[in-house]
């Protein structure tokens, strides 16, 4: 078990530096010039070329690649084009708040979905059962975005029960209402497939001789259902949770930006559309980072749950 | 039922079509994208106003006479705007599933029938598919630039992965079959073998899975135009139509609810006739 704990953590290295490498050369073939871009617009020929000159971009191209992999090791990302300072200062708290929306998010939908799942296995075709699962029919075709919007229109401006953006002091009762509509949101669309999953596991699971057994033991039914049934049902169910992390990060990006959560999502769209190119490597390098730590720990709970990986 | 019916009916005397024709989802999804490609193809004749027509003394106003959904800021019929809209992200949808395809069938192409290249071809697309789609597009487009196209070229670039993995099971297995075997043996070149027999069977699974990731590629280009990396004002993408309502919420809801009654048809319309043609045609699926 270690073992394998210690390979995939080698692993993760040297993807991000095949990432470092991909994202450096997407900048070199990226269109403007990031000298006169440092410069500003009313710059003189010479300080141009003065500036290009400490930045480096007057060296050969593996020399920068090497200046810039020594630079990321010791967490300095450059300059930001955009706002002139250390873009490590920003991405870092950015950073932390994603991380922190992500987890929140995370946990709620999962102690949403798996009763909902559980709830519609256990009483199955009834309308119940019915009811939730079609609802994620719906779920799929309504964009993310609009029903986003239309939340924060409920709830924070005809309402006015929620803030609808930014994310206040987050130890205080102010700071936790910031996260409910971010957190709501970046969780649902996957609410639907985890419940849908956990419900077909566990009729799977239900069908099982073990199960009746347990039964005609005398066992309470809800001893059956959690102690017995769920502890199978858990494997694929870990699986699907850990590839739905994985699209949250995407979801981060959109919802980031319409409830102005100071996350990294939010980070890179502004630094896309800025056209701030140290602040856009930094960031596919800290979502590629975050999705191989994710991935890092489902694996890990994966073989922890199942006793066969040992 | 389904199922019961079409058994009953000897399966060699009902034709493909009568099949389709039987069957209520693809019905169902083809009518919808029927109505939304005429909307679209006779945009200038229905639509009240031009897109960029603009009428700033009506601006902010709610649904009225002359303006059925309601006028954005600067006074432009959001009807008519979502009319116009059908122009954009559908063309642009097909363009970036056309993208898709281009990359993604010769790739996994390649990769199952010659295995000496399988390897090394879907490490990348593995690295590829790690990503999750939307945040592929997003990293492409910080790469290209911002705007409708680049746009396009990354969602299909970001689609392409799968399809690619995709094509390559169906060639793997098909390899094994006996009519490859029997090319081989009668000495076709690799190319024959490759575009005669193994890609007409592989046009169902492309076609079932190509309408069921349409509605991810309408999804992706209009949250992209939303977050304002994709579609310029004035273009009257159907994200970008939601995205410049958001500002009104509270005083003009309707510029931002609209829009997305077109977005959830199309999606909805792609899907149906997705899974309708999967029950079809590959069961295997």
């Amino acid at each position: 078990m270690k073992k394998y704990f210690v390979k995939r953590l080698l692993q993760i290295p040297v993807v991000l530096l095949g990432v470092l490498i991909c994202v450096f050369l997407i900048i070199q073939i990226s269109p403007g010039d990031p000298a006169v871009k440092m410069a500003g617009p009313s710059a003189k020929p010479e300080q141009i070329e003065q500036i290009r000159t400490e930045m480096g971009l007057n060296d050969p191209l593996p020399k920068q690649f090497g200046d810039y992999l020594w630079n990321v090791l010791h967490g300095d990302f450059g300059k930001s084009y955009v706002m002139k300072t250390e873009v490590k200062a920003s991405i870092f708290t950015a950073f932390v708040n994603t991380v922190y929306l992500i987890i929140f998010a995370r946990i709620w939908s999962i102690l949403v979905a798996i009763p909902l799942g559980i709830v519609a296995a256990v009483k199955q075709n009834t309308l119940l059962d019915k009811l939730s699962m079609n609802v994620s029919l719906l779920g799929v075709s309504i964009p993310e975005f609009w029903l986003a919007l239309m939340l924060m229109l409920l709830f924070s401006f005809k309402l006015r029960w929620l803030p609808f953006s930014g994310m206040g002091q987050w130890w205080t009762v102010d700071g936790f209402k910031h996260l409910i509509l971010p957190a709501f949101m970046l969780g649902m669309p996957q609410l639907a497939s985890i419940a849908r999953m956990t419900r077909s596991e566990m009729l799977e699971v239900l069908r099982q001789d073990y199960i009746r057994t347990a039964r005609a033991k005398g066992l309470l039914e809800r001893i059956v259902i959690y102690k017995h049934a769920l502890k199978n049902a858990a494997l694929p169910l870990v699986t699907i949770i850990g590839t739905q992390t994985g699209y949250m990060l995407s979801g981060s990006v959109v919802i980031e930006t319409i409830f102005a959560w100071p996350g990294l999502g939010r980070y890179s769209i502004n630094a896309i559309i800025g056209c701030d190119y140290p602040a856009i490597q930094a960031s596919v390098l800290l979502f590629a980072l975050l999705f191989l730590v994710v991935n890092l720990i489902v694996d890990m709970t994966l073989s922890l749950v199942d006793p066969r990986i040992k | 039922m389904k199922r019961k019916k079409i058994e009953k009916e000897n399966t060699l005397d009902t034709s493909k079509w009568q099949l389709m024709l039987q069957n209520k989802s693809i019905m169902a999804g083809a009518v919808i994208l029927l109505i939304l490609a005429v909307i679209a193809a006779l945009a200038p004749v229905i639509a009240p106003h031009d897109f960029a027509e603009t009428n700033t003394a009506f601006a902010l106003h709610g649904p009225s006479e002359g303006y059925p959904f309601g006028t954005d800021e600067y006074g432009r019929c959001v009807f008519s705007r979502m009319i116009w809209g059908a122009r954009i992200t559908l063309p642009y949808s097909l363009l970036a599933l056309g993208v898709t395809i281009v990359l993604g069938v010769p790739t996994g192409l390649i990769a199952g029938y010659y295995s000496m290249l399988d390897n090394p071809i879907m490490r990348f697309m593995d690295i590829l598919m790690a990503f999750p789609g939307m945040l592929l597009a997003v990293v492409i487009v910080s790469t290209l630039g911002t705007g409708l196209f680049n746009v396009t070229i990354a969602v299909g670039i970001g689609t392409m992965p799968a399809y690619a993995r995709l094509i390559r099971g169906s060639v793997l297995s098909l390899k094994e079959q006996p009519f490859v075997e029997a090319s081989v043996a009668a000495g076709a070149k690799n190319s024959r073998i490759i575009l005669k027999h193994i890609l007409p069977n592989c046009v169902p699974t492309i076609i079932v899975y190509s309408m069921l990731e349409m509605g991810w590629i309408i999804m992706s280009i209009s949250t992209l135009s939303f977050l304002g990396i994709g579609a310029k004002a004035p273009t009257p993408e159907w994200g970008a139509l939601v995205s410049a309502g958001k500002d009104y919420l509270l005083s003009a809801p309707h510029i931002a609810s609209f829009p997305v009654i077109f977005i959830f048809a199309a999606v909805t319309g792609f899907n149906l006739l997705g899974d309708g043609l999967r029950d079809l045609l590959d069961p295997r699926m």
